[in-house]
């Protein structure tokens, strides 16, 4: 009998694009603001930080959705790791981008209702989201509630260990999204998983 | 109801503002208090336990009333009190330490009571402070001119001295206190600023006019509390090329721009580091701690290792995707059937 199954529901998408454009914001920000020079910024400071400002708490809702969504539908499947033959699973992957993609080898690992990402997609994505974002969220959030934070720590104002934190998980998610927009034209055609994220992908399967 | 005028307490000169008093010491008193004043004053004078320090000959002697909390008068013309006390604590740790009291105050305060001519007495900082070979002649020269170009004295020229601010007996320079609490000095330099301008009655008679109060005048300052906790009035109230906290700035002049302070080449650096700064380059300490220690400042507190490790990884990455794509689309064109087997 055969099944199908949507890979990328509405609320995926909307939930997607919405971290999009608040990582694209976000990142346009906090870069005007951390390299924030008179004269010759990229958006006027107190612009910047109220965008900043909007913007996080937009991402902020953005993963309480993604969280809560995946605990209550079925895509939370796709963020559980399988340990056993990870490494080896991680090495095929990483050889198919190394080596074969020049080749013209077929993905080692295509989507299946199980698991849509590859085990690079899904130790990356899983660290981002359960690792980055929550961490970004934390460091960001301490701005906002400050007088939670304490005053001094080793010597310094307590909000440094949270601001230099929050720009080096900046500066790696931003380092990934670069490298998550130039990994989603390496699918089966270059255009193909934008299309899938912007209108949807169905997937059938024969079920034994 | 009979309205008290003056009130003179032991060692005071009676009514009078003796030049070099503090304006900013005023306390403008209700009408009960006024009723009241001359027992609370005298009560408390006489309770005040305030020890005199411990000074040679002359200085001792003045101490022995002017360490006493309490001692001051009521001056009719303002309707405050003037406080004539002086720590003897905060004296000891200003910058005045080592001067006797007879080394600005002249021959009418000689001996109690005072003599007449001690009312006449004009003190004026600069004149040991310009004129002597022990200071450098043209800071205080340029301190000169920023005052006069001041909003404080072009507003009150009559009325407005180095005492509206400083008190030369708790006196402290900025560049003198290199281990001091960066807050502490703040709070301190701030509080002459707020004493005036975050109390309503104070600033209306010295100047007649009435202010609205600090938070609303800073309403479009973001975390205003937490800005004065951390970085002086001046900082703004200046202007934003020199580093002459006397040209004091009003609100229309003042630096509103953020990245005047929130960059690398902020102000904060010409103006509330510069002494530590400089100390620093002197001791060849870690650059930039002083900038690092103190309050987190978005723009400002970065450190040169991760700016440029940060431009590096999203310059490798974006140079790493690029060559990959690249290297894609080359072997693509050299065999374009490969893709389909």
């Amino acid at each position: 009998m055969k099944t199908t199954i949507e890979l990328y529901p509405t609320w995926i998408r909307v939930w997607h694009w919405s971290n999009a454009l608040s990582f694209l914001i976000l990142i346009a920000t906090g870069f005007s603001m951390h390299f924030a020079t008179p004269g010759a910024y990229l958006i006027p400071f107190n612009t910047a930080r109220l965008l900043h400002n909007f913007f996080g708490i937009v991402l902020v809702c953005g993963w309480l959705i993604f969280v809560f969504g995946n605990l209550r539908g079925t895509n939370g499947i796709h963020y559980r790791l399988r340990l056993t033959g990870l490494f080896r699973r991680l090495l095929t992957q990483a050889l198919f981008y190394g080596v074969g993609i020049f080749r013209g080898a077929h993905h080692p690992f295509p989507a299946t209702r199980d698991a849509k990402f590859n085990p690079l997609q899904q130790v990356t994505y899983w660290g981002v989201m359960f690792g980055a974002i929550p961490l970004l969220i934390l460091s960001g959030l301490a701005f906002f509630f400050h007088d939670w934070i304490p005053e001094q720590v080793l010597g310094m104002d307590g909000l440094m260990i949270s601001g230099v934190l929050h720009y080096v998980i900046g500066v790696f998610l931003t380092a990934f999204m670069i490298g998550h927009i130039y990994l989603a034209t390496a699918g089966e055609t270059v255009f193909g998983e934008f299309k899938k994220m912007l209108f949807g992908a169905t997937l059938t399967e024969e079920k034994s | 109801m009979k309205r008290i005028q003056s009130i003179q307490v032991r060692g005071a000169v009676s009514g009078h503002l003796l030049p070099g008093q503090l304006p900013g010491s005023i306390l403008v008193m209700n009408t009960s208090m006024r009723r009241h004043l001359p027992l609370l004053l005298a009560t408390l004078a006489f309770l005040s336990t305030t020890t005199v320090q411990a000074e040679s000959g002359q200085e001792a002697g003045c101490m022995r009333c002017h360490s006493m909390k309490t001692l001051a008068y009521l001056d009719s013309k303002t309707g405050g009190v003037r406080n004539l006390s002086i720590d003897p604590d905060a004296m000891a740790r200003s910058d005045h330490k080592k001067l006797g009291c007879r080394s600005c105050h002249g021959a009418g305060f000689e001996v109690y009571p005072h003599f007449k001519e001690a009312r006449l007495e004009r003190l004026e900082c600069l004149n040991c402070h310009k004129e002597n070979i022990d200071f450098p002649h043209e800071l205080f020269e340029s301190i000169e001119r920023s005052f006069e170009r001041s909003v404080h004295f072009q507003t009150l020229p009559d009325s407005f001295t180095c005492f509206s601010c400083h008190d030369p007996h708790d006196f402290r320079s900025l560049s003198k206190q290199p281990n001091e609490e960066l807050t502490t000095v703040v709070a301190r330099d701030n509080g002459v600023c707020r004493r005036c301008h975050d109390t309503p009655n104070e600033i209306y008679s010295k100047t007649g006019r009435k202010f609205s109060p600090l938070v609303a005048t800073h309403a479009w300052l973001p975390e205003a509390e937490r800005h004065w906790d951390n970085v002086r009035c001046v900082e703004c109230h200046t202007g934003p090329k020199s580093n002459r906290s006397h040209f004091i700035l009003g609100r229309n002049d003042a630096v509103r721009a953020c990245e005047a302070c929130h960059s690398q080449n902020s102000l904060l650096v010409a103006k509330l580091y510069r002494h530590r700064l400089r100390e620093e380059k002197r001791s060849g300490t870690l650059t930039n701690s002083s900038v690092m220690n103190n309050a987190y400042v978005i723009g400002l507190t970065r450190h040169p290792w991760l700016d440029w490790g940060g431009i590096a990884l999203i310059v490798m990455t974006f140079l790493g995707v690029t060559g990959h794509g690249l290297a894609r689309w080359l072997f693509t064109r050299r065999d374009p059937h490969e893709n389909h087997h």
